[in-house]
């Protein structure tokens, strides 16, 4: 039987959006229809199984998301300049996390580094509407993400 | 002494928070250089007086453990004080390590007060 990992998922997300961009998290019930500029982030791991870690949301939120980082507006070029960087690197704590609590302190496992790219709405529906996706509404902003665990 | 730190990350924004907590908890930093791989850092390294490095383990081209393997097999842990700053939660890795020479480990999300704290004892027991 596939364990199901999108309380852990929702409850790690909540706490790495909290810590590191100071935005806060609701699970979102209804995903909606698709919002404008979409972004997908993945990354993979090798441990004691492999799996995929992927995470969607607009681009509005990783503008917020690194200008909170940063201490600057959304507005301003750095913030502008680093969105999808500071996206990929809230994927990228959240799968170390995320595979510390599956796997265990005495595990090692591998990470690849992040990879970003715009996504189509029909991408996001199909990732929305995934029995296994958590989903989360963070400062206001849909965030999808989805795990898929080889072997499982 | 003048503390010259090398802060290695692939993520440009986790170099600037980086950067910008080193200001708030007002180290006293005469240089603060950047990299954004391992392969950059020893370059850095091999080049500059670097006295502190701040490192990620998760990285393209070098990652931070073959930074520091490498850091160690040249003798370079000596004269720099190595910290790992990274969402690793391996305690058998961080254990590895630290047998190596690593002197601190910072797991992201961190807080400023926590830096601070790192910073205090790595430079305490450079001096």
């Amino acid at each position: 039987m596939m364990t199901d990992h999108r309380a852990q998922l929702v409850r790690i997300a909540s706490t790495v959006f909290e810590e590191q961009a100071f935005m806060f998290s609701d699970e979102l019930v209804q995903p909606g229809e698709a919002p404008a500029g979409l972004l997908e982030t993945t990354m993979s791991f090798a441990g004691p199984r492999r799996g995929r870690l992927m995470m969607a949301a607009p681009h509005a939120l990783a503008l917020l998301a690194a200008a909170n980082m940063l201490g600057l507006e959304p507005e301003e070029e750095p913030a502008r300049e680093q969105a999808v960087d500071a996206l990929m690197e809230l994927l990228n704590v959240i799968c170390g996390h995320l595979a510390t609590e599956i796997f265990g302190t005495e595990a090692v496992v591998r990470m690849t580094v992040p990879a970003a790219q715009a996504i189509e709405p029909g991408r996001w529906g199909e990732l929305a509407g995934g029995s296994a996706t958590a989903r989360l509404l963070v400062d206001e902003q849909p965030v999808l993400l989805a795990l898929e665990l080889d072997g499982g | 002494m003048a503390w010259n730190v090398l802060v290695a990350d692939d993520s440009a924004t986790v170099r600037a928070v980086l950067v910008k907590t080193f200001q708030m908890v007002q180290a006293p930093f005469e240089r603060v250089l950047q990299a954004a791989n391992g392969r950059e850092a020893l370059e850095l390294i091999e080049r500059e007086p670097i006295n502190l490095l701040f490192t990620d383990i998760n990285m393209p081209e070098m990652d931070g453990v073959e930074l520091i393997e490498t850091m160690a097999a040249r003798g370079l842990l000596e004269r720099i004080a190595v910290a790992i700053v990274s969402t690793e939660g391996s305690a058998t890795r961080i254990e590895r390590l630290r047998e190596l020479g690593v002197r601190a480990y910072l797991r992201k999300p961190f807080s400023p007060e926590h830096l601070g704290q790192v910073l205090g004892q790595m430079m305490g027991e450079k001096s």
